[in-house]
Parts: C-alpha cells; sequence; structure tokens
C-alpha cells in the first residue's frame, strides 16, 4: 500500500485499517458474536492443552517418585523381562555401584522386585484369601533420597532396617479389611527357585498419588528380601535420582559413563522405564489432537461462514468502494484488517477466559475420584491438575487471529471478481 | 525346563500321567530309599491310557467342579481336554517335557515357561508347573529313609528328598510310600526355611489290569487353609489304541 498522506493525515493503509476497525463498531453484533465464538474456541483449546499437560507431568512425577526413579540400573536384559519379576538377572554387586554414585553425589536406591502371593488368614482379617502382587525390599535409608514412600504413610509407621514387616497401600488394606498390626504370610520363591514362605506384619499403610502402587505393591526391608529370597548382596535395580525440572529431562549419560567399567549391567533413562505409557501417551495424544483439529475446523467454518455473510450483505459498499477508485487490494486489507480485528477481539477474551479456566485446574484440578474405581495404567490419584502452558497460551491467540483474517480473503475475492455494475445492482 | 518332579502324584492325576501301579508281590525288605523310589518309579510307567475325571476345587467362594478327558502316552506325553461347561474345550499338552494350552475362544495355542508356569490350572491347589515332572526323582533329590508310619491305615515308608540343586521348586519334600504296593500315600513339600507349603493325601485307590491306580487324591495348600483341591478319576482305560497325532501341536487346535 502506499505510505503518502491519504485522508486526515492518514496513509492509504492507515485510513483503510481505521475504516475496517470502524465496521467493528458498526457491525456490533456480528462482531460479538463471531469474537464470542473465537473466544470459547482459543479458551477451551488452552484449557484442554493445559490438562493433558498436568496429566502428563503428574503421570510422570508418579512414575518417578513412587516406581522408576529418573533413571535406573539393572542387569542386562531386566528390564525387558519385569514382567515376570526374575531374580535371576540381578545386578550382582550394587555397593561398589553405590559407591561410586555417592562418591559423585548421585542420590541412589537399591530395591528387590519380587512377585509373590499375598496370603491373609480370617481373624484378624475378615476372610480367609490370597492375592498376586509385586513385593520390593527396599533399602530404608536411601530408598527415600529417590523415592516419596516415606512421606505417604497413613496409619502406622515405615519401615525400620531389618524387622519382619509389610507396609501396603491404602486400596489394598481397604480390599482385605487390613489394619496396622495384622499379620500376613507371602509365598514366593528365591533367587534359585526354590518356594519360600515369609511371615510379615503389617506396620505401615500408605496412600501415595499413584494409584498402582496403592494396589498392587507392598515393601518390606531389603535385608529380608535378602534373606528370604537368597539374593546373596544383590538387587533388581538401583534407582537414580537425577537434576532436571521433569523426570524426563533427567540426562543418564554421564551415569552410564560412571558405570561402564562394569559388566552385566545397563543404565536405563526415564524415556525407556516409562516406555509403557509413553505408548498410550501417543495415542492419547494422537486422540486429542484430532479433537483439536475438529475444534479447529469447526471455528474456522464458524468464522468463514460469518465472514461470508458480512461480505455478502455489503456487496452494495464494495461495489460503491470500487466505483470511487478504492483499489481491489485496498478493500481486500480492508476486509483482512476486519476479520483478524474481530479475531484479536476473540483471541482475547479467549485468553482471558482460558486463563481463568488454567487457573481453576492449576488451583482446584478436576475430581476424577468415580473413574479411580476402574483399573487403569494411568499413574494420577484421581484429581487432574493443569500447568501453565504459555506457548500454547500466546500460539491459540495468534493462531485465531491469523485464521480470522485469512479465511475472510475467500469471500472477498469472489466479491471483487464481480463487476462493479452488478455489485451496484446488488442493492 | 525345570523338572518339578516332586509333585509328580499331582501331575499323574491331572494330566492324566496316573501312576499305573502293580501290586508288588510281597513286602520289600532291607530296601533302601533310593531302590524304594525305584520300584514306585517303575510302576508309574505305562504305554497308553484314558481316564476320565473330577476335579473339585474349594475356595472361600464355594465348591467348583470341573471335568476332564485325559490321554496319556508313557511318562511325559498328555493330552488334557476339560468337558466342563466353563472350561469346554480348553486343552493342555505336554510333549517334549513343553506345556502347551489351548483356548478355543481365542483359538490360540500358548506355551508355558518361566514364570507363568507357576500359575495355578483353573484356580486350583495345582499349578502348571506342578504338571511338568517326570521320571527321575533320584536325579533331583537324595533320598533318605526316615522311617515308617502309618498313613490311612496303611504301613508306608517315610523317605526324605532333599533336592539336590536348584532346577526343582521344593527344597524338601516327604514321601510315605505305601510298603506293600509302592504307591504314594501321601504326600509334603516344604519351603526354603522348611515350612510345610503342600500336603498331598491318596484317599483311594482302585485295581485294575493288575495296577493299583490313585482314584481320589486331595492336595491342600498348607499356606492357604481354607482352599483345597480334590481329584478323582471315574474312569479309567489302559492300554487303549490311542489316534497317531494326538500329542501333536497341530491336533491340540481341532
Amino acid at each position: 500500500m502506499s505510505a503518502r498522506p491519504y485522508r486526515n493525515g492518514r496513509t492509504r493503509g492507515g485510513f483503510f485499517l481505521a475504516l475496517a476497525m470502524k465496521n467493528l463498531a458498526r457491525h456490533r453484533r456480528r462482531t460479538v458474536i463471531t469474537a464470542g465464538a473465537i473466544a470459547v474456541g482459543v479458551a477451551v483449546f488452552i484449557w484442554m492443552f493445559s490438562i493433558l499437560q498436568g496429566f502428563e507431568a503428574e503421570n510422570d512425577r508418579n512414575m518417578s517418585r513412587y516406581e522408576t526413579g529418573d533413571a535406573a540400573i539393572m542387569g542386562s536384559g531386566y528390564w525387558d523381562e519385569r514382567d515376570t519379576f526374575p531374580l535371576d538377572m540381578p545386578v550382582e554387586d550394587p555397593e561398589a555401584i553405590l559407591s561410586l554414585l555417592e562418591a559423585e553425589e548421585i542420590a541412589a536406591a537399591p530395591r528387590i522386585a519380587f512377585r509373590g502371593d499375598l496370603i491373609v488368614r480370617y481373624d484378624p482379617f475378615p476372610e480367609d484369601g490370597s492375592l498376586q502382587r509385586a513385593f520390593y525390599g527396599i533399602d530404608i535409608e536411601r530408598d527415600s533420597r529417590v523415592f516419596a514412600l516415606s512421606e505417604a504413610i497413613e496409619a502406622g509407621r515405615f519401615l525400620e532396617p531389618g524387622n519382619e514387616e509389610v507396609i501396603i497401600g491404602r486400596w489394598l488394606a481397604d480390599q482385605l479389611g487390613a489394619e496396622v498390626g495384622y499379620p500376613v504370610t507371602v509365598t514366593t520363591r528365591t533367587r534359585d527357585g526354590f518356594y519360600q514362605i515369609m511371615d510379615l506384619e503389617i506396620v505401615g499403610i500408605f496412600n501415595t498419588s499413584n494409584p498402582f502402587i496403592n494396589r498392587h505393591k507392598a515393601y518390606l526391608p531389603i535385608a529380608v528380601a535378602d534373606e528370604y529370597l537368597e539374593m546373596r548382596g544383590a538387587v533388581t535395580a538401583v534407582y537414580l535420582s537425577l537434576p532436571g525440572m521433569l523426570p524426563a529431562d533427567a540426562d543418564p549419560g554421564p551415569v552410564r559413563e560412571l558405570l561402564s567399567e562394569f559388566d552385566g549391567i545397563e543404565v536405563l533413562g526415564f524415556y525407556r522405564l516409562n516406555e509403557d505409557f509413553a505408548e498410550v501417551m501417543e495415542m492419547e495424544n494422537a486422540g486429542t489432537a484430532i479433537i483439536l483439529i475438529l475444534l479447529g475446523i469447526i471455528a474456522v467454518v464458524g468464522i468463514s461462514n460469518t465472514m461470508l455473510m458480512s461480505v455478502l450483505e455489503r456487496e452494495n459498499e464494495i461495489g460503491m468502494m470500487r466505483a470511487l477508485g478504492v483499489r481491489d487490494g485496498e478493500i481486500r486489507w480492508m476486509f483482512t484488517f476486519e476479520a483478524a480485528g474481530i479475531g484479536l477481539i476473540g483471541a482475547i477474551v479467549g485468553l482471558i477466559l482460558g486463563a481463568l479456566l488454567v487457573w481453576h485446574a492449576v488451583a482446584v484440578g478436576i475430581d476424577y475420584g468415580v473413574l479411580m474405581e476402574i483399573e487403569m495404567d494411568f499413574r494420577f490419584d484421581g484429581v487432574l491438575y493443569g500447568v501453565w502452558h504459555f506457548t500454547s497460551m500466546i500460539a491459540a491467540a495468534v493462531f485465531a487471529v491469523l485464521i480470522a483474517g485469512v479465511v475472510a480473503l475467500v469471500p472477498t475475492r469472489r466479491m471483487l471478481r464481480r463487476r462493479i455494475t452488478d455489485s451496484l445492482r446488488h442493492s | 525346563m525345570k523338572h518339578q518332579t516332586g509333585r509328580r502324584i499331582v501331575a499323574t492325576v491331572v494330566a492324566g500321567l496316573a501312576a499305573l501301579l502293580f501290586v508288588a508281590p510281597a513286602p520289600a525288605q532291607e530296601l533302601t530309599a533310593e531302590e524304594i523310589i525305584e520300584r514306585m518309579e517303575e510302576n508309574q510307567t505305562h504305554s497308553t491310557s484314558i481316564m476320565e475325571g473330577r476335579m473339585i476345587i474349594t475356595d472361600r467362594f464355594g465348591e467348583r467342579v470341573s471335568t476332564y478327558i485325559a490321554h496319556t502316552e508313557g511318562a511325559d506325553r498328555f493330552l488334557v481336554e476339560f468337558t466342563s461347561r466353563d472350561e469346554e474345550g480348553q486343552r493342555i499338552l505336554r510333549r517334549d517335557d513343553n506345556l502347551y494350552l489351548y483356548y478355543p475362544d481365542a483359538r490360540e495355542v500358548i506355551r508355558l515357561q518361566g514364570s507363568a508356569l507357576r500359575d495355578s490350572l483353573l484356580g486350583s491347589d495345582i499349578s502348571y508347573e506342578d504338571m511338568t515332572g517326570g521320571r527321575g526323582i533320584i536325579d533331583d533329590y537324595r533320598a533318605t529313609l526316615i522311617g515308617e508310619e502309618e498313613v490311612n491305615g496303611r504301613p508306608t515308608y517315610k523317605i526324605r528328598l532333599e533336592a539336590r540343586g536348584t532346577n526343582v521348586a521344593y527344597p524338601e519334600q516327604v514321601y510315605y510310600v505305601d510298603r506293600e504296593e509302592f504307591v504314594v500315600r501321601k504326600s509334603e513339600q516344604f519351603a526354603r526355611g522348611g515350612r510345610l507349603l503342600k500336603e498331598t493325601l491318596i484317599l483311594e485307590t482302585t485295581e485294575q489290569d493288575g495296577y493299583i491306580f490313585p482314584t481320589h487324591i486331595e492336595v491342600i495348600d498348607v499356606t492357604r487353609g481354607s482352599s483345597g483341591t480334590e481329584m478323582i478319576i471315574d474312569d479309567v482305560q489302559i492300554g487303549v489304541s490311542l489316534p497317531a497325532n494326538i500329542f501333536s501341536l497341530e491336533e491340540l487346535t481341532w
């Protein structure tokens, strides 16, 4: 557009921009409706994105804090067989590894994972029964440097070294009718495959924000597990806490380098340890992307339709402007500015609405408590919290403005193809 | 695959590897523990058989009955097909020391291995691992004659079996072998710490074609208390002709 003064000291571009803004006020109802639709679209997108990001972050946090740490050292091949809880692929000399890690001030916790039958009997339990569960022998002192289990004790106390005792989750305790002080029996296999029986006392009931832990896992002192399972000092994994804002950002590379002299072990990063959930998340994200695309299409169609109506009903006006010598390009810009203006209003309102929704999601969350009755692999405890994700908020607003401007081009172009006389006759 | 020879009585009946025990002509005198076990094992081997039986599983939910037909050949080949309504068409095949499951709904054959062998058979006190035992107790266990005891009114040798290595599930077992018939009347399986884990009782036997069959067996998982599994054989045919491919994987899916 030309930069020379056009009217009231404005450039031609400035004049048409001002005219476009004036049109927004002239067609107030249309502006409000269209901007409102855009605002709702932007706000919903921002809110959904926040919740999904929060969900993923919460899952990562719960995995890291209770199950995997940020990285883990395991016997070669153990991870691929983890579902069977093998004891014959252990880390043979965890103390040597722990010494090296501790010298580098890397928090590490050894654990012995095994599968067993948790057997309870009538009196004190309400009835006889047994459940297959995963058990973990944990190093009481070191475990809390990596995991948050010790902070989640709801009844009784945390484990004490060497005692033949166990702690179980609140969900499991409720299912069994268990209370602190009740005796249980665990049958399992030793490292060599022999049957083994352990009599343990429930000394604590934990309630973590990870429902998977609350349901499926029980913990006992590592010395007890070592003795009964005849591990001869070996452990099934050494878990690590690494620096990083989020578990997924933690880099296991330096640990791999540090332990490169050790044979028969591998260092697994958080991505690998979390691969089952990552696959689920990928599917979930794909589904969400489809929803967001559909939302975008609806918004685009809505804006297009409004702009189409707006342009069509002003055909006479367009004809008049062209008859007065206004160039087609200037008319095109004017309508684009007008549509982008509607998009801008919608985006600003959408940002405000979205921010309010995100604030609520961050502060209060959404209670999915009912869903928690259903067995799920997701590691969140029923309340989904959002996170502030400013990049996505800005991106949504910019996208709304751009798309509103772009979709106005089509009907405007159509009008500009008509002859001026036909446009003037339209009235 | 590990040989869980210690529980072969269970395997024998459930899987159709019934111990075809002939009646010994006279009580053995001055036999060593190894000799008693060997005679017991010799009695278990026969050519072919077809058996129909029931498995009664008792747990906290009550009692369930599963019926089956078992075809056996020698000591380590069998095909069990369940005929009761809930499990109809499910099959278990043992051949070449491997165990295969067939589920008709899924039309899928699964080879059981590793920790999957430790799973329970239809929720009973018997694991699939219990069905993988064959001959060769003496190869896996050191046998010691520790006395004589009466079991259900029958005089028996009491033999302690201690694992020679780590390829068996039970570090220690005690067998009570009938002094006259050389059939196990009772067995006890112990965990690593010496605690009693399971008890198997032969409640009834029957004689057919010179063989003595256990026809009523009770397996008790001592750690669980209220549960128990009974196996009853209703009909046995010995030395029958079996279809040529009955123990093949192809046949398993038909």
